[in-house]
C-alpha cells in the first residue's frame, strides 16, 4: 500500500508541478500586490469604426459591439453589465485572465473605444489559478486550463492526505515531523476558532 | 543533501497540511458550487447607541467594544439620516444601519457555515487590513505559498534521486509542463 501510495504521490506531484508553482505565485501576489498595495495596470486605448444595428437597444448594441470585437478568453457581457456612462454613451466591461477591458460605444462618431488594462504576470497567474470548471467561458484555451485546475484541486487533496499517511507509515516517531504537523495544525485550528 | 531536502519536504508538507486541505476543499466548492450549500445563517439584531454620531468609525468601535462584533470596517455610505457600512471578517459579515436621529442601530449578522468559512478563508489576501486576524491569515497565505513552491522544487529533486522512476517521471513532467505552459503562453498572448 505505502509503496503504491508513494508512487502515486510522486506522480501527482510531477503532473502538478507547474500549477503548484502557479498557486504559490498567486498566493504571494495576493499577499504583496493586492488592495491598496496593488501595482497599477498598464492601460491602452484604441478606437475602431463601428455602427450599431439601427433601433438596437443598449444591450443589443453592446452585444453587437462584442460580436464585432470577438475578444478572446471571455464571454459576452450579461444584460446587467451594460449601462450608460456619465457622457450617456453605452458602455460595458469584460474580464479576461489578462485584465479588464472597457468598451464604449461612441454613437455620434460611429466609433468604438476599447480601453485595455493589462495586468502583470503575477495577477495573470492569480487569475489563472482562480479559473475553474465553474467558469462560463467557452474559449478552448480556458476550457483546457480548467481541466488542469480541476485535476490539480483533487491532486492537492490527494497529496495532502497521502503525505500524512506516508509519514505515519514510515517515520511516525520522527520528532521534527511530529512538531511540524502539530504546529501547523495547531495554528490553523486556533486561527479558525478565533475567526469563527 | 538528499536527507536534508527529504526532511524539508516532509516538514513543510506536514506544517501546511490543514491549510492545503482547506484550499483543496474550498476549491472543490468553488468549482462545483451546486454540490454544496454555502448559505449563511442570518440573524437580525437591534441595539441602541448614542444619537447624532457623524463618524462611522465611532459607531463601529461602539459595536465592537460593547456588542461583540469582530472584523474590519468596510466602505461607509452616509446620508443625512443614516450611516450604512459592513464589518467583516472571514465567514462573517455584519451589515450595519445606524439611524442618526434616534441612535437606533440594526445589524444583520451573516454567519457562514463550515464550507462558507473555508471559502472566505481561501479568499483572504494582504497584510494591509485593520483587523489583526485577517493579517495573520494573510501572513500564513504567504508562508504556505512559499512552502508550496519549495515543496515542488524539493519534490523534483527527491524524484530525480530515485533512478528507477526517472523515465516515467520525465514522461509525466514533459506532458504536464508541455500542456500547462502551452496554455499559459497561448492565454497570455491572446490579447
Amino acid at each position: 500500500m505505502s509503496h503504491w501510495l508513494k508512487k502515486l504521490h510522486m506522480y501527482a506531484g510531477l503532473l502538478n508541478l507547474s500549477i503548484l508553482v502557479v498557486f504559490g505565485i498567486a498566493g504571494l501576489t495576493a499577499t504583496f500586490d493586492s488592495g491598496p498595495r496593488r501595482s497599477p495596470l498598464q492601460s491602452s486605448t484604441r478606437t475602431l469604426d463601428f455602427q450599431p444595428p439601427p433601433n438596437a437597444s443598449d444591450f443589443e448594441a453592446a452585444t453587437a459591439a462584442f460580436a464585432f470585437l470577438k475578444p478572446a478568453l471571455t464571454t459576452a457581457p450579461p444584460k446587467n453589465a451594460v449601462h450608460r456612462d456619465a457622457a450617456n454613451n453605452v458602455t460595458f466591461d469584460f474580464y479576461t485572465v489578462n485584465g479588464p477591458q472597457t468598451v464604449t460605444l461612441l454613437e455620434k462618431e460611429n466609433h468604438l473605444r476599447v480601453e485595455t488594462r493589462r495586468n502583470n504576470l503575477g495577477h495573470f497567474l492569480d487569475n489563472l489559478h482562480g479559473t475553474t470548471m465553474n467558469a462560463r467561458i467557452t474559449d478552448p484555451r480556458i476550457r483546457l486550463w480548467t481541466w488542469y485546475t480541476e485535476f490539480s484541486i483533487w491532486s492537492l487533496i490527494f497529496m495532502s492526505l497521502t503525505g500524512v499517511y506516508l509519514w505515519l507509515a514510515s517515520r511516525p516517531k520522527h520528532r521534527w515531523a511530529q512538531f511540524s504537523f502539530a504546529a501547523g495544525s495547531g495554528v490553523f485550528l486556533l486561527l479558525y476558532a478565533l475567526t469563527r | 543533501m538528499y536527507r536534508y531536502l527529504r526532511n524539508t519536504h516532509l516538514y513543510l508538507g506536514l506544517f501546511c497540511c490543514l491549510f492545503l486541505l482547506m484550499y483543496g476543499v474550498s476549491s472543490v466548492q468553488m468549482a462545483h458550487n451546486s454540490w454544496f450549500s454555502a448559505r449563511p445563517r442570518v440573524n437580525e439584531v437591534h441595539v441602541s447607541l448614542a444619537p447624532q454620531v457623524a463618524d462611522a468609525r465611532v459607531v463601529a468601535r461602539e459595536l465592537i467594544d460593547r456588542h461583540g462584533l469582530r472584523g474590519e470596517l468596510g466602505p461607509v455610505r452616509a446620508t443625512p439620516a443614516q450611516l450604512s457600512f459592513n464589518i467583516t471578517r472571514p465567514g462573517a459579515v455584519y451589515q450595519v444601519e445606524y439611524f442618526r436621529a434616534s441612535g437606533d442601530t440594526r445589524f444583520r449578522d451573516n454567519h457562514a457555515g463550515f464550507i462558507g468559512m473555508l471559502n472566505r478563508i481561501h479568499h483572504v489576501n494582504g497584510l494591509w487590513h485593520d483587523y489583526w486576524l485577517i493579517n495573520t491569515w494573510g501572513a500564513f497565505v504567504a508562508l504556505v505559498s512559499v512552502a508550496l513552491i519549495a515543496m515542488g522544487i524539493t519534490g523534483i529533486y527527491l524524484w530525480f534521486k530515485i533512478h528507477q522512476e526517472r523515465v516515467i517521471g520525465i514522461i509525466l513532467l514533459t506532458v504536464s509542463l508541455g500542456y500547462s505552459l502551452t496554455i499559459m503562453v497561448l492565454a497570455r498572448t491572446a490579447g
